[in-house]
């Protein structure tokens, strides 16, 4: 468990690197990694319920990136991109893959639903915290600003 | 200052950022933040594929440019120099040419060092094997395996291909050398070192920022982009699934 969290923030990590993330904001990317994936796999060991624990996950990494985007001054994208990696059902893709080859069709299209849902549930999850914190925003700055034009 | 110039700087701009892959509505909000720190009116209009920018001059004319994106690459850093560049820009407004100095100044900061990212590469493959439940020694051919795919993927962008084949022969690599891994040493679990190995070339972010182009209402840039992450991700599983079928029967 601890070993998996470990790989979770080093996978982000090195991603972020490819990615030209450079100082003190890689460290962090990481983190936002290791948070997701935490979430996840406690909540998938609890629940057995694959797609809402990726969904759970991925608002763990929206929420991460969208404070930590504020604190250090910089685009939100430079902490989700690499912490949505760990999440992205890649074991569901390739068994997909391999059951196309083996011309098992129906099973083929069980895992593709699998993998669909896994991707929607990432973007849903990032899509509903930016939304929430767009508005937010959004009411602040309606408030300091009362009579704009 | 005048209109051309602020032209040039927001053009400039807007073309690193498109270039290293931000989102549509990041540029366009850019763009229009540089030209009223100057206080000229502005609307742009940005596309996956060109940005067009109007000025509007005192007397009330327009000025408008217009330039074509060919290639993208992602690059967070120059991303996030540029977004910070213009917001300084609210505070003080410094002359012209030094805002454009500035700008070409970040469109060359280097990325890291070509065995700094081979090396990431190689632990990012080690560390998604184990992740998935993969033994130590499967992490360790994914992260052979995975240092030999990007060095063929940089190979191939020197030479000036595109995208997608990239992610084709990446794809047909490693499916190749870990069913050869797997049979020279069968205690390996050749399913998980694909997996690991093709993990960081899958589609993230052309996928995050479909969602949020489609969030501020870019539906253009969104469906396109969306459809960039559906064909990278076929293409990607194509190349797995040739080596699959070679190298199961």
């Amino acid at each position: 468990m601890i070993l998996n969290i470990i790989m979770a923030y080093v996978g982000s990590l090195a991603s972020g690197l490819t990615f030209n993330i450079k100082g003190r904001k890689l460290v962090f990317a990481g983190f936002s990694g290791m948070f997701g994936f935490f979430l996840f796999s406690t909540l998938f060991r609890i629940t057995d319920h694959l797609i809402l624990s990726i969904f759970a996950g991925a608002v763990a990494v929206g929420l991460y990136s969208e404070t930590a985007a504020r604190l250090l001054k910089s685009p939100s994208t430079v902490f989700s991109i690499p912490g949505i990696l760990p999440l992205v059902p890649g074991v569901a893709t390739y068994e997909m893959i391999q059951y196309l080859m083996n011309n098992q069709l129906i099973q083929a299209i069980g895992k593709m639903i699998e993998a669909l849902s896994g991707a929607g549930a990432i973007s849903f999850g990032i899509l509903l915290v930016t939304a929430v914190f767009r508005v937010m925003s959004k009411v602040r700055r309606a408030r300091r600003k009362p009579d704009v034009r | 200052m005048q209109t051309t110039e602020l032209m040039n700087i927001a053009l400039k701009a807007g073309e690193i950022m498109l270039t290293s892959g931000a989102e549509i509505y990041r540029v366009e909000e850019t763009i229009v933040r540089i030209c009223n720190s100057y206080d000229f009116k502005c609307e742009s209009f940005v596309l996956p594929t060109g940005i067009f920018i109007s000025i509007e001059n005192e007397d009330g004319s327009r000025n408008t440019g217009f330039r074509r994106i060919h290639n993208r690459k992602v690059d967070l850093n120059r991303i996030d120099s540029v977004n910070s560049l213009s917001r300084s820009l609210q505070a003080i407004q410094p002359v012209c040419k030094t805002v454009l100095m500035k700008l070409i100044e970040i469109n060359e900061i280097r990325q890291y060092s070509f065995h700094a990212r081979i090396a990431a590469t190689a632990l990012g493959s080690f560390s998604f094997t184990l992740l998935f439940q993969g033994s130590f020694y499967d992490g360790i051919a994914a992260l052979f395996i995975g240092s030999v795919s990007y060095l063929s993927r940089e190979i191939l962008a020197r030479m000036g291909s595109f995208h997608f084949l990239e992610n084709f022969i990446t794809g047909i690599i490693a499916g190749f050398l870990s069913i050869a891994a797997y049979r020279l040493y069968p205690s390996l679990n050749e399913y998980k070192i694909i997996i690991g190995s093709i993990m960081l070339y899958l589609p993230g972010v052309s996928i995050t920022n479909s969602i949020k182009d489609a969030l501020y209402g870019d539906l253009v840039a969104s469906l396109t982009r969306l459809g960039e992450a559906v064909l990278l991700v076929t293409v990607l599983a194509a190349g797995v699934g040739i080596a699959l079928s070679f190298g199961v029967r």
